[in-house]
């Protein structure tokens, strides 16, 4: 199944609290993406977190408690999370509203993360 | 199976943050004096409650200012009714505050000077490292990345943390801003072993990071407990 289809199959799953998911590389471009909220600039996104996701894997290993899985950025807003795929080459980035219930996103992010990893051309 | 004891020696704020993060269905009964509570917990919940002729979250409110009294935790249980929505980490704080608010307007004036006297940050920090299993270490740090109160297991370098852990949040704080997401209430980054967890402290530039054991600790509770200290290190702040 196509990246683009897995990420489809998980905006369904979010029952319309998905604002915008990508898969990005670690030069901050996305290779896929879903933009559920016209108004949020998902380009500009993938890229900034990009940044976050790099400078967050040196800082782990920085205080020695073991290599990065995710970063969660909760805001009035909405809820970010980045989590690193595979070897790492790849970030998958999901913004969720603040109806979304948090510990649910988790749960799916755990089930997709092999699946998109596994969909990435390498 | 049935656990029984004392709300003297079991908090009902504990009792609930249990049996809610097990996500069992049970039949809380409490004692206090000649009046009898039930609570309901369905699916990580309280879902019912009952008092007298009063149901619902109002109950909840009730039973919380019971310090002493006897509880019966029965699971398996299934609620009768469905009265109650909220979820039970926002009822907890919500009656707790209730709580609070009831003891201020109650105490006499030389209570309240005493209370008005900031705690010390260090003791607030050594208690919420009671409070969170698999505790590593907690930290009130300024955006310069230097600490100011800290509380930490042994062997933790708790200086870099802080200077790493500041380096990070400016730059969320920095890209959130850049996408107009709104402010930043919370940034966790989990790695392979731990929670490291960082809560703006409000009206402050200073942030209340705690690091925990990630196969030890509730994530619900990491945060709840973020919540709750933050509000007491914030009044604790000198000015």
């Amino acid at each position: 199944m196509s990246l683009q289809k897995i990420l489809s199959e998980f905006q369904s799953e979010m029952s319309g609290d998905l604002i915008s998911t990508d898969v990005v590389g670690m030069d901050g471009l996305a290779i896929a993406g879903v933009k559920a909220d016209p108004n949020f600039d998902n380009s500009a996104a993938a890229a900034r977190f990009a940044m976050v996701v790099k400078l967050s894997t040196r800082v782990a290993d920085k205080v020695k408690m073991g290599a990065v899985e995710d970063n969660l950025v909760t805001t009035d807003q909405a809820y970010i999370l980045t989590r690193l795929l595979g070897d790492g080459s790849y970030y998958w980035g999901v913004a969720v509203t603040k109806d979304a219930t948090l510990g649910v996103l988790r749960m799916l992010m755990n089930d997709y993360a092999d699946r998109l990893w596994a969909a990435i051309p390498h | 199976m049935a656990i029984k004891g004392s709300l003297s020696e079991m908090s009902l704020p504990t009792l609930v943050q249990m049996t809610c993060q097990e996500g069992t269905r049970a039949q809380l009964t409490l004692h206090h004096g000649d009046q009898e509570a039930v609570l309901y917990f369905d699916g990580g919940n309280i879902v019912h409650a009952a008092l007298e002729d009063q149901t619902g979250e109002e109950v909840v409110y009730r039973v919380l200012k019971w310090q002493e009294g006897d509880f019966n935790l029965q699971a398996g249980v299934p609620p009768p009714d469905s009265t109650i929505v909220t979820p039970w980490s926002a009822l907890l704080m919500d009656g707790l505050q209730q709580v609070d608010e009831e003891r201020w307007d109650l105490a006499d004036d030389f209570m309240k000077e005493e209370y008005e006297m900031p705690e010390n940050m260090r003791d607030i920090l050594t208690e919420l490292g009671e409070q969170v299993p698999g505790f590593i270490a907690a930290s009130v740090v300024g955006m310069d990345g230097l600490g100011i109160a800290q509380h930490a297991i042994s062997g933790v370098d708790v200086e870099a943390i802080n200077a790493q852990m500041t380096l990070l949040i400016k730059l969320v704080d920095t890209t959130v801003k850049k996408l107009d997401s709104g402010g930043i209430e919370d940034f966790l980054m989990t790695t392979e072993h731990a929670y490291l967890l960082i809560r703006f402290l409000e009206g402050s530039d200073y942030y209340l990071g705690i690091a925990a054991d990630k196969n030890k600790v509730n994530l619900g509770g990491l945060r709840l407990n973020s919540r709750v200290f933050s509000g007491r290190i914030n009044a604790a702040m000198p000015r």
